[in-house]
């Protein structure tokens, strides 16, 4: 470990004013933050609120535009992780980099390995794992292949491999993100102990519980920008989730909202989602979506609400029972669902929501590509085609070359645009919005709410899934809260609150 | 489904067009290049001229009627086995296996060739059926085993065609051996099983009419047809494709088998064209060399035509050209490995 070099009492790290823009977006926003020496320091805040980006800045994989960092009161600039390791800092991915076939010793060394007359040094080795033992106490099976261990133990492994290369100034992404519940256990207890034996920690996570747990202090980011920084024993998950989800920027329009009818047209019940590695990730959920009624689904990342809408449109394998217009979908194929009057518009645009390197004419119409108004059994009736996507690309104010261009050529908000569009234009029974404004700048997230209330008045029903509480608020008729899997509550436009909201998305029903 | 903190990304602006044309005419010509070069060094080392290489190869390729009818007859299967390639590479399906398609098909064309006898034209359309439904039946194990259990079609179309010309060698050996020679081969088919020659006096057949015909169907069907279209976006993007209805095992497994039926029409058009019989490792890497030939043409299928007919050339020239001047075949064996070379490096930088 490096020897501190500054008196005992200068900050850890320092960062100052530090600002990165992606293009018209600013990520971080003049932020401060102070991290003591040997302190588990946390940040937490919604997906988009810069936290990644403000870490990758200061581990040396992001440059910053603007601001400084400081390490033990010196102003440094670091620019490839190699400059982050030489002061310290060490960051641990999400993503296990681990190779299986090698034993956890050498992949603790891999990269950085020790060598003796071109080979792998033994002794060396065997040094380097006995000296970490010594230093955190936990004892690994060193010479067990890595795809024989569990997953907490792996997560060690990359915690030790940071401590290895000398980092006594961890950055950790989001660990728990990939574990089952014992292992996040193991992993807090893990993150405390080191802490103890001074290494500093900055822990990033929505999980506000995890966090009240190990932390000594927390900084709170939304939009890029710090909007508190308190003592851990000075707050609570409650608190923390007020300043996540902010003030209202405006009164919720409530404007003429005639009540929706009574008329169900998606009705879930028990639905369970367990994903590949065997984590509950939707925990027996029921939800109803009455005709003209936009019900929001909100909670912190992670909760659960992603692999719920996921599962309704059938691309999450599920049990329980999902009723579209009274008919049973679920164990139904997408399209099927589709046809029966399921829209979808993902998450995540640019890797399920579009084949960007396929035309804008073959992306704005997929999904509706077997209507009989486009194709026949086998033949597309291709002037058709080319009348409905300049159709759609006028209707949606779409800035596009040509339609032949690969909709990669598109900018991100004119890409969303294409794909709302196109879920609008095939007319759904219930539209599932996953995040529909991600990555759109202000003027597109209006439109694009326009649009969302456009369906809602014109009798058709909306599953709006977001992580911006102000959007779920400003559009929802009801608010399910999600937490750990389950609905903690489904609330009224009427009375959610944002401090209700934020007891319920932190403490819910649990048990 | 791990859900990950995405951070917002730069929009990707698109380079000018023009820009982006001219570097798909250098991508698109880079093996030919290539392939002139090292040939040009390769001629130069052994002290000769490259220019009157050259010359002479594009002589004994396109020189009269004669040399051309020839350099076609090479470039038949190849057109038949890059296309049959480049449905699958469309499709997102690395199918390695059309020369296990290629080598049934033209085995049971040469079984039921020698052992139908119907009349003229229905021969041959029967003996090219079934050697596609053989070539067809080929490409199915995979596509199924991809598509339902998520098996790597790599490995397993690499390994089927061991497997594939192993049982082939075996049934040769075992019942079809042709009576009284001591070569592996089967009896010649009936001669109503031959095809049509096109051009007299030479071997070039209505097999290249064949083959053209499949690259134009190829190309209507991938642009025009509901089935071409879902095949092209599960290529571009499975996850995109499946949350857009589309049932990509589906496409993936009726890909392989489309694939694999051309692939047998190919060997079914070899035997019935070229060879007239089946003999062991005859017509060995045409299907193989439908990769190259694919991946040359950029998965384009009218590109698929004079690409064949480059390597066609250079396999049909290439023996006649070392009679005239003091250069080894092997020279035009290094430029075809050179072409191959380098039309293959972008399969094997794509990140998959």
């Amino acid at each position: 470990m490096n020897e501190p070099s500054a008196p005992a009492d200068t900050p850890r790290l320092e960062v100052r004013q530090l600002t990165k823009r992606f293009g018209p977006v600013v990520a971080v926003d003049h932020v401060d933050l102070v991290v003591e020496r040997g302190t588990v320091h946390s940040v937490v805040g919604e997906n988009g609120a810069g936290k990644t980006t403000l870490m990758k800045c200061i581990a040396g994989l992001l440059p910053p535009d603007s601001g400084e960092i400081l390490v033990d009161g010196k102003t440094v600039r670091i620019g490839t992780v190699h400059d982050a390791l030489a002061l310290g800092i060490g960051m641990v991915h999400q993503e296990f980099s681990i190779v299986g076939e090698l034993t956890l010793a050498e992949n603790l060394v891999l990269g950085v390995e020790p060598r003796h007359r071109g080979l792998l040094d033994r002794k060396a080795v065997q040094r380097a794992t006995e000296r970490l033992a010594a230093q955190t106490g936990w004892r690994l099976q060193w010479e067990a292949p890595a795809d024989q261990v569990g997953v907490a133990d792996l997560q060690r492994l990359e915690l030790l491999r940071q401590l290895h290369r000398g980092a006594d100034l961890l950055i950790l992404d989001e660990p728990t993100a990939v574990l089952g519940p014992a292992e996040v256990d193991m992993l807090l207890g893990t993150v405390t102990e080191l802490r103890d034996r001074g290494v500093t920690v900055l822990f990033i996570s929505h999980k506000l519980d995890e966090v009240m747990r190990i932390s000594d202090r927390v900084t709170v980011l939304r939009g890029g920008k710090v909007v508190e920084t308190t003592a851990a024993a000075d707050t609570s998950a409650a608190a923390l989730a007020e300043a996540m989800v902010g003030e209202a920027l405006t009164v919720p329009d409530v404007e003429d909202r005639p009540s929706s009818s009574d008329e169900t047209i998606l009705e879930v019940q028990d639905l369970v989602v367990v994903d590949e590695i065997g984590v509950t990730r939707v925990d027996h959920v029921d939800i109803t979506v009455r005709r003209g009624e936009i019900v929001g689904v909100y909670g912190v990342a992670g909760s659960g609400q992603a692999e719920l809408a996921a599962a309704l449109v059938g691309l999450a394998p599920s049990s329980g029972s999902v009723r579209l217009g009274g008919q049973e979908i679920n164990h139904r194929p997408v399209g099927y669902r589709r046809r029966a009057g399921m829209g979808f518009i993902s998450p995540d645009r640019r890797s399920e929501g579009l084949a960007l390197t396929e035309s804008v004419e073959e992306n704005g119409l997929a999904g509706a590509h077997r209507d009989r108004s486009l194709s026949g059994r086998v033949v597309r009736r291709r002037p058709e085609w080319r009348r409905r996507i300049a159709d759609l690309i006028r209707s949606y104010s779409i800035k596009v070359g040509s339609p032949d261009d690969p909709t990669s050529s598109l900018s991100g908000g004119n890409q969303q645009r294409l794909v709302v569009g196109r879920e609008l234009e095939m007319h759904p029974k219930l539209l599932v919005a996953s995040d529909p404004t991600r990555g759109v700048d202000i003027e597109g997230v209006a439109g694009i709410h326009e649009l969302l209330m456009g369906i809602r008045r014109s009798g058709g029903s909306v599953l709006l899934v977001s992580h911006d509480l102000d959007e779920v608020l400003s559009l929802s008729d009801r608010i399910a809260v999600m937490l750990d899997g389950r609905v903690t509550a489904v609330l009224d436009r009427a009375e959610a609150t944002r401090s209700l909201i934020a007891e319920k998305m932190t403490t819910g029903s649990r048990g | 489904m791990t859900i990950t903190d995405t951070e917002v990304t730069a929009t990707p602006i698109a380079s000018p067009a023009p820009t982006r044309r001219w570097r798909l005419w250098v991508a698109a010509a880079a093996p030919l290049i290539a392939a002139l070069l090292v040939g040009s060094a390769a001629i130069l080392w052994v002290g000769e001229s490259p220019l009157e290489f050259f010359w002479l190869l594009v002589r004994e390729a396109f020189g009269g009627v004669k040399r051309i009818s020839a350099t076609l007859v090479s470039s038949t299967p190849l057109i038949l086995t890059g296309t049959a390639t480049l449905i699958a590479f469309r499709a997102g399906v690395f199918n390695i296996g059309v020369e296990g398609s290629f080598v049934g098909g033209a085995f049971v064309a040469a079984i039921a060739g020698a052992s139908l006898d119907l009349p003229g034209p229905i021969q041959i359309v029967v003996v090219l059926a079934i050697a596609s439904i053989v070539g067809a039946a080929i490409g199915w194990g995979p596509g199924w085993l991809k598509a339902r259990l998520d098996v790597d079609e790599v490995v397993v179309t690499l390994m089927g065609n061991f497997v594939v010309s192993g049982v082939v060698g075996w049934l040769l050996s075992e019942f079809f051996m042709a009576v009284g020679t001591g070569n592996a081969q089967t009896e010649l088919i009936a001669p109503q099983t031959n095809l049509p020659v096109l051009v007299a006096s030479t071997q070039l057949t209505i097999g290249i009419l064949f083959a053209v015909v499949v690259v134009a169907l190829a190309q209507w069907w991938l642009r025009s047809t509901v089935p071409g279209y879902e095949l092209r976006m599960t290529g571009a993007n499975p996850r995109f494709a499946r949350a857009q209805g589309i049932d990509t095992a589906r496409v993936i497994i009726w890909a392989m088998v489309i694939s694999g039926l051309i692939g047998g029409l190919a060997g079914g058009v070899f035997t019935t064209g070229t060879l007239h019989r089946f003999v062991e490792g005859g017509g060995a890497n045409l299907g193989f060399n439908g990769i190259a030939i694919a991946l040359l043409a950029r998965l384009n299928p009218i590109a698929i035509i004079p690409s064949a007919v480059v390597l066609g050339a250079l396999s049909a020239a290439g023996p006649t050209v070392q009679l005239f001047i003091d250069v080894p075949l092997d020279i035009v064996r290094i430029m075809e490995g050179t072409i191959m070379i380098v039309a293959v490096l972008p399969l094997l930088t794509r990140s998959r």
